[in-house]
């Protein structure tokens, strides 16, 4: 099927923009927490994967590629909305017990709330916790400091905890 | 932060990427930009043989230009056509009208010919000088015409007759004189010669 989309064969793109669009839409909606935006960075991430198809060396899964692609168009539309980095103020690491608090709460709950959070803890956090990234390559995509990043992280996770103690 | 909490959101996984829908209309969309880009790729490719066209549009820009030089070649035949023919029914008009005139016209303008070939011939003698005489005669054929036209539209043909012909006998006398010089000038150049050679 990669062979064939290389080849320009719209039936196979297609195959494959079904298997992934919406793992990859989740991954877009959740780093920039818009629909609008995040239709059309996947629009443009799914143009560039096939357009790039011979760039794929199959090093990793189909996947894993595309989402890189998805994650940087993301990461490059935050950029371009000039996010305000969030405050961080009242952070306490110690009263932490997020384990037990985000076990019990379903994934669209969570996934809601998330959408919810400002721009770059938001950002930070799914690259992290969902994508698997750590603070260095967060660091690079979103071009912040890992220290930038690991406060983000924790000021994101602050947040959702009060959003989520509800439930 | 603890490990689990990471582990928590990588169990689940599967389950936060299946909380949204993909928007319905995205795969036209991303259709739509990827034959955009094909079609400009696919130009880009037929670049030669739009070298191939601009040649037959230089080709075709030559016949135009043809075309054009035919069109102008054209008009000027069909104006010289017109002026040659308004020229000889004019002639014609003034053989109906003044049958002398006519006469004495041809008379002149057949010995002016004459003599005037003869001038064009000695360019050996002076060249410059050939110029010259030429101009005059080019001077008196344009009064002449003149007279003529004015003849056509005339109440006082007789004057304008006697200026017509006064103009062909200076034309002649001009003649005349302009031979008479070229002669002499020869002929000082062949004495020259001669006291050379002795």
């Amino acid at each position: 099927m990669i062979a064939a989309c290389c080849e320009n064969d719209r039936q196979a793109q297609h195959q494959l923009y079904s298997q992934y669009c919406d793992a990859m839409y989740n991954t877009a909606v959740r780093m920039l927490g818009d629909s609008m935006e995040a239709q059309d960075a996947l629009q443009e991430a799914f143009v560039a994967a096939f357009n790039n198809m011979k760039s794929f060396r199959g090093n990793s899964t189909f996947g894993a590629w595309l989402k890189k692609i998805v994650v940087h168009k993301c990461a490059d539309l935050l950029k371009k909305r000039k996010m305000h980095l969030v405050q961080i103020q009242d952070f306490d690491a110690a009263t932490e017990n997020w384990e037990e608090q985000e076990a019990g709460i379903s994934p669209e709950v969570i996934h809601e709330e998330i959408k919810q959070l400002p721009d770059k803890c938001r950002a930070v956090f799914s690259l992290y916790m969902l994508e698997g990234y750590d603070h260095v390559e967060i660091g690079e995509i979103m071009e912040i400091s890992v220290s930038t990043s690991k406060s983000q992280l924790h000021r994101a996770r602050h947040l959702l905890r009060e959003r989520i103690k509800n439930y | 932060m603890s490990k689990n909490t990471r582990n928590f959101y990588e169990q689940n996984r599967s389950n936060f990427d299946k909380v949204e829908k993909a928007p319905e209309g995205l795969w036209d969309k991303i259709s739509q930009d990827l034959e955009g880009e094909r079609k400009l790729s696919a130009n880009k490719k037929e670049e030669p043989r739009r070298k191939v066209k601009s040649k037959w549009a230089s080709f075709r820009s030559w016949t135009r230009i043809a075309a054009m030089f035919l069109l102008f070649f054209g008009i000027g035949f069909t104006a010289a056509l017109f002026f040659v023919s308004r020229q000889s029914s004019a002639d014609q008009r003034m053989a109906d009208k003044y049958p002398e005139m006519y006469e004495a016209e041809r008379y002149y303008t057949d010995n002016i010919e004459l003599v005037k070939a003869e001038i064009i011939k000695s360019k050996d003698v002076d060249e410059a000088l050939i110029k010259e005489f030429i101009k005059e005669h080019e001077l008196l054929d344009k009064v002449y015409l003149e007279l003529k036209s004015i003849l056509q539209e005339s109440t006082n043909s007789d004057k304008v007759i006697e200026l017509m012909l006064q103009n062909l006998q200076m034309r002649m006398e001009v003649l005349g004189k302009q031979k008479r010089i070229l002669e002499n000038i020869r002929s000082i150049k062949s004495g020259k010669n001669d006291t050379k050679t002795l």
